[in-house]
């Protein structure tokens, strides 16, 4: 290949303070990523912290702290897990990869595209400074249903400036992420490579458009419910949402907040699985089986999302049971399809399992129990007894952590040698990938039991005669496995940046636009584009310099050398 | 002047009214999936309105004010920014042929008719019977016309930053992205308005 | 291969069941003890089996390919880029699975939400959900119905009543009725009919027809000691218990009265919201079998987030056999009706105190309206006897004191600052509750 390798992005010769300068004033899309990435993994460490706190507590019947600070802290680690850590760090990688895969030189608005990053640490800071000021932090759950959230009516319990800010927070998160929305949906449509059509976008930047338009069409209506709430809550009494106060309706709140925030899920689950779908194919060495069809899966999952919302209102008494059963039954179909399509992609495959690779099967062997889980609540009456108790818990966990975080670890095995240069040590990648899986199990699998048995969410205590204290105690047990498993993870990270075996462009024979460039790309992205003429550039590239010609691949063929 | 040269009834009649007949910039993409989150914004809280005054046990405003109507005063300056589109728009016709002139005075004629409205506004505000705390009402009346003020006043920004760049000798037939994407975001001020307005005062 | 990997997971499986049978645990529900509890649990086995055969035929598939099509040398495999067929099948099949289930779980949906034929007797027990307790009231049958509608939107309302006698015996401002699923509380006995306020407990007015039978409604909460919380009981406040008839169908009406809050009984595998602003309807048939003349209690708590003291809004039910439970609740009902008898007419001799002198003192008759206005009865009684929260009649405090704990409070009590309730409403109600006797 032609890419002349570049020495890393060389700092020698510069000041501290004019790098330090140059990454604050950055608009490459890549150092924005990076910054994205690693602002993200900094609020995931203090979001897990809590977590540790508030699994202690639970350990035994009894408390060590306060109530009040038991709900802040499981209000922050909602709130920091989901709007400071997975849509942050999946829109670093975004970032990063989305304009190497298709070709481009950098993002459609690459100022804007800075902009989102300062409003996202802006606002990040200003929601976790809360716990500062007096009243502490927004301790009305990530959700912050009013009456609980307003200061108004009857509310025995008025909470205070924490919660604005909170608010506050969350609406400039909220237009940090519509501006990045904005950014990839033109970068996609319009910086595109010659010949890169949509059927040849590589899965992971599909999941990135139908993303970026969940985000477009849904974040704007969460923005108007927080600042209806901060409204409601500074001047106009509770006319919007607090019957007690000046008349408003309690579920008006709940339906514009579930409107963004069921597809918020997908927004947050999406791009780990277009992670999982360029992973699967490349340590497979298959092409991913039916493209198409996972194109229109994902596709569907989108249009779905935005009509399920309220199946998290089912026991509110103010929502059309069936029709949000159905749909949220048939929601379930697309995703099924795609697990059907990365399993078949690995079927008579040559496997291989590094650490990156691990992370996405550890997806998909625990995703699953997050998808099928799903189909309990979605079954209406079943959802009267499992809703808002540690069974739901347990679901989204699996979800979000053992489905979006195992998605984002393993993108960050599989793309830290493009962005960094070099590979992550292996042994430690193992040692970390097997305490969070079997760590992660111990944590929520006992969580299903736990709300089978009726222990609601969200409380600090529980009364021991209910024979929920060993399953407590195996999931802070659990807990701490997983942070554990953190350790080794981090010292990987800070060890292989500077002793890590030098990756070369393309470690693993991957098949799309961004391993056809050097590791860590230069700034302009590409010295010279490949041509483009199917869904994997890459391995037809390779083929034609193997001397097979592009496409023929037939199941003899010798593997390319590596690029020089 | 290349739209001269090419056979006009290729462009569609609505591109033609938003782009003329050069391609999409990257920049006007830009514009239109912002236009598409503001709109739903502007959903979420006309959603709110909507779901408040169907189930209000009191929708009048709680301190004994007075429910707003179509009366003269907002039809007429309803009429007066509905009208701004007109000049927007011939502005920007005109630097798509590089009529810088006629740009500048589409410019100020839309600029004073959008403050007249905003000043407006601002005066119906001073002199209402009722406060946001009032109730249903009181509030979704002030947030709706607030947020649509704050926008014509951000809407009022952008095109008085384009009307100062023409002294500078910005904008031509070929680079005018700018005063397009503004132009857009004038109409879509512009509609919001209507259903605002239908909403608050016909409704 | 394939057999060693089932052999392989099927024992990981067994192990992790055999665990949860040590430990106690099971992947079920606990046993129901009402009708819409069992068919719920039937709904639950059905998708847990349809699940478990998924769950364990993807795993095992996952397991089975990474072992059985590991790389083994640099020969590319087979570039399959996808089958049309196998595509449709497993599109198609999921959607029939996913569909059926949902057809199944309509026909329970239908089942568990169904209420009773007209005419079948039902029990009416009023839940109110409080920041952090519950209060559950009974609806005794008063012989009278209205005779005209009861208009949306007004607060108070003249209803004609076709047994006006009905509510002799009964002191206005202290009773509350219920006309449909309405409260609603008595404010005045007229010749031919009465005035009712409506404008209490958060419940939005609806319209209601003529003809809608009037209940008696009385406080039936009782407090039980015993070791219910464990850690949980720091401040000494006793569980509520709501007693409730095994084999006749429970009505329980819900509604909150300042955040949503969630009645969640596990053992009838079933919750609704309290939401302020609405009424609920929840229908329990309690079936169990074998109960004694003492009856069963379970256990049940808030599942809605609800504030500071979430996890401490608890509730037991305490189920009865249905004779036992009618015995309970005759002897409920008369002591309530005692209560709820009018005040004696103030002796004469008290007259004299003068106008500004009781101005002073505070107005007795304008202080007990505001006791039920402003929602004290729903802790203190209606007779100021205690419940949830002190007994308060006859109080011995200072008026300065009462004020003070009004703005500060002690225990429980929510705080009620100057401009919710000023100190000359506090003052007229100290009045009502010095005139009541102290017990």
């Amino acid at each position: 290949m032609a890419t002349v390798a570049p020495t890393a992005p060389g700092y020698a010769g510069m000041r501290a303070v004019d790098v330090i300068i140059e990454w604050l004033s950055t608009t490459d899309h890549k150092k924005i990523g990076l910054l994205y990435i690693f602002t993200a993994l900094g609020f995931a460490l203090v979001g897990g912290a809590f977590s540790l706190v508030m699994r202690t507590e639970l350990a035994q019947t009894g408390t060590i702290i306060g109530d009040e600070t038991y709900n802040q802290l499981f209000t922050m680690h909602g709130s920091i897990m989901l709007f400071l850590f997975i849509l942050p760090v999946a829109a670093g990688f975004m970032n990063y990869i989305v304009p190497l895969q298709i070709g481009a030189p950098d993002m459609a608005f690459p100022r804007m595209n800075a902009l989102s990053y300062w409003m996202f640490a802006f606002g990040g800071i200003m929601m976790v400074s809360s716990f500062a000021f007096s009243g502490g932090s927004a301790s009305a759950g990530w959700t912050s249903y009013p009456p609980v959230a307003s200061n108004t009516g009857a509310n025995a319990q008025p909470l205070g400036a924490g919660t604005d800010l909170w608010l506050v927070g969350v609406v400039i998160l909220g237009a940090a992420s519509t501006a990045g929305a904005i950014n990839f949906l033109t970068t996609i449509f319009k910086l595109r490579a010659p010949g890169m059509t949509m059927f040849r976008l590589p899965l992971f930047t599909w999941t990135t458009l139908v993303t970026s338009f969940l985000v477009l069409l849904a974040t704007p209506v969460l923005a108007s419910a927080l600042i209806m709430l901060f409204v409601d809550r500074n001047g106009a009494g509770g006319a919007f949402f607090d019957p007690t106060g000046q008349g408003g309706q309690v579920l008006l709140w709940q339906n514009l907040f579930w409107f963004y925030s069921h597809p918020a899920v997908y927004i947050m689950i999406l791009p780990p699985m277009g992670v999982v779908s360029e992973i699967i194919p490349v340590f497979s060495r298959k092409p991913l089986f039916g493209y198409r069809s996972m194109v229109l899966a994902i596709v569907g999952i989108g249009l779905l999302g935005f009509i399920v919302w309220a199946h998290h209102m089912f026991t509110t008494g103010g929502v059309f049971l069936p029709f949000f059963m159905a749909s949220t039954f048939l929601i379930a179909v697309p995703t099924g399809v795609k697990f059907f399509n990365w399993i078949s992609t690995m079927f008579r495959g040559a496997v291989t399992l590094p650490t990156a690779m691990l992370f996405a099967i550890g997806f998909l062997m625990l995703f699953l129990i997050g998808g099928i889980t799903g189909v309990f609540h979605a079954a209406v009456p079943v959802d009267f007894h499992l809703h808002d108790t540690y069974f739901v818990v347990s679901h989204l966990h699996y979800v979000l952590a053992t489905g979006a975080a195992f998605g984002i670890l393993a993108a960050v095995y599989f793309w830290f040698p493009k962005m960094i240069g070099r590979l992550l040590n292996e042994g430690l990648g193992k040692l970390h990938f097997w305490s969070a899986f079997i760590g992660a199990n111990m944590l929520f699998w006992p969580q299903l039991m736990l709300g089978l048995d009726g222990m609601p969410r969200r409380i600090n205590d529980y009364a021991p005669y209910g024979g929920w204290e060993l399953m407590n105690l195996i999931s802070t047990v659990g807990a701490f496995v997983v942070a554990a498993g953190m350790i080794p993870f981090l010292f990987n990270i800070l060890y292989s940046w500077k002793y890590g075996e030098e990756a070369g462009d393309d470690p693993w024979e991957a098949n799309t636009l961004e391993w056809a460039t050097s590791s860590p790309p230069p700034a302009h992205n590409f010295d010279r584009l490949i041509p483009v003429k199917s869904e994997r550039p890459l391995f037809d590239h390779r083929m034609v310099e193997s001397g097979t010609g592009a496409g023929s691949a037939s199941a003899t063929q010798p593997a390319a050398a590596q690029d020089g | 002047m290349a739209t001269q040269t090419r056979p006009m009834p290729q462009t569609p009649f609505l591109r033609r009214i938003f782009v003329g007949d050069e391609p999409m910039t990257v920049g006007l993409w830009g514009m239109v999936f912002f236009i598409f989150s503001e709109l739903m914004f502007f959903s979420g809280l006309i959603a709110a309105y909507l779901a408040l005054r169907e189930d209000a046990v009191v929708w009048a405003p709680t301190n004994g004010g007075h429910v707003l109507g179509a009366d003269f005063r907002p039809v007429f300056f309803t009429i007066l920014l509905v009208l701004s589109s007109i000049p927007m728009q011939w502005a920007a016709m005109a630097i798509r042929q590089g009529k810088r002139r006629q740009l500048r005075w589409g410019l100020f004629l839309t600029l004073f008719l959008g403050i007249a409205f905003i000043i407006n506004t601002g005066v119906e505000w001073a002199t209402l019977d009722f406060g946001i705390g009032d109730g249903p009402y009181g509030a979704t009346f002030y947030i709706l016309t607030g947020f649509h003020g704050a926008h014509v006043i951000g809407g009022l920004i952008f095109i008085f930053t384009l009307w100062l760049r023409t002294y500078l000798g910005h904008f031509d037939a070929e680079r005018n992205t700018a005063v397009e994407a503004a132009s857009m975001y004038w109409h879509f001020v512009d509609v919001v308005w209507i259903l605002v307005f239908s909403l608050l005062f016909l409704a | 291969m394939l057999r060693l990997t089932i052999v392989a997971v099927a024992a990981a499986l067994l192990a992790m069941l055999a665990t949860l049978e040590v430990v106690g645990a099971q992947a079920f529900p606990p046993q129901a003890r009402t009708e819409q509890g069992d068919e719920i649990r039937t709904l639950y086995m059905v998708v847990f089996i349809v699940a478990a055969v998924v769950f364990v035929a993807v795993e095992i598939a996952i397991v089975y390919i990474i072992f059985r099509y590991r790389r083994r040398g640099d020969a590319l495999p087979k570039q399959t880029h996808g089958n049309m067929m196998a595509e449709v099948v497993w599109t198609v099949t999921p959607a029939v699975i996913v569909i059926a289930l949902f057809v199944y779980s309509f026909i329970i949906l239908e089942n568990v939400e169904s209420s009773p034929d007209a005419g079948e007797p039902v029990e009416t027990i009023d839940v109110l959900g409080r920041q952090w307790t519950w209060a559950f009231r009974y609806s005794a049958e008063l012989n009278t119905a209205t005779a005209s509608v009861l208009p949306e939107g007004e607060a108070q309302s003249t209803l004609a009543v076709t047994n006006p006698e009905a509510f002799a015996e009964l002191a206005p401002f202290t009773t509350s009725l219920r006309i449909d699923v309405e409260h609603v509380r008595l404010v005045e006995v007229q010749e031919d009919g009465i005035v009712v306020d409506r404008a209490i407990d958060g419940t939005v007015a609806e319209e209601h027809p003529s003809g809608s039978k009037i209940w008696l409604l009385f406080d039936g909460t009782e407090t039980r000691a015993e070791e219910r919380l464990g850690g949980l009981e720091e401040d000494g406040v006793p569980t509520p218990v709501v007693t409730v008839p095994i084999g006749k169908t429970v009505r329980f009406n819900l509604a909150a009265v300042d955040v949503i809050h969630s009645f969640y009984t596990p053992e009838f595998l079933y919750k609704l919201d309290l939401v302020p602003g609405r009424v609920h309807a929840m229908w329990v048939d309690l079936n169990e079998e074998d109960v004694g003349p003492e009856g069963v209690y379970y256990e049940g708590q808030c599942a809605e987030f609800c504030g500071r003291e979430h996890a401490r809004m608890l509730f037991t039910v305490h189920a009865l056999p249905l004779d036992a439970y009618t015995e309970w609740f005759d002897t409920q009902l008369a002591e309530a009706l005692e209560r709820l008898k009018p005040l004696p007419e103030p002796p004469p001799g008290a007259e004299p105190a003068g106008e500004a002198a009781s101005a002073a003192v505070g107005d007795p008759v304008r202080g007990q309206q505001l006791f039920f206005t402003n929602g004290c009865n729903v802790c203190h009684g209606d007779q100021g006897e205690g419940g949830i929260g002190l007994t308060i009649a006859g109080t011995a405090l200072a008026l300065e004191e009462v004020i003070d704990q009004y703005r500060n409070p002690r225990d429980q009590m929510p705080v009620f600052p100057p401009d919710v309730i000023p100190d000359e409403d506090i003052a007229d109600t100290y009045a009502w509750l010095q005139t009541l006797p102290s017990q």
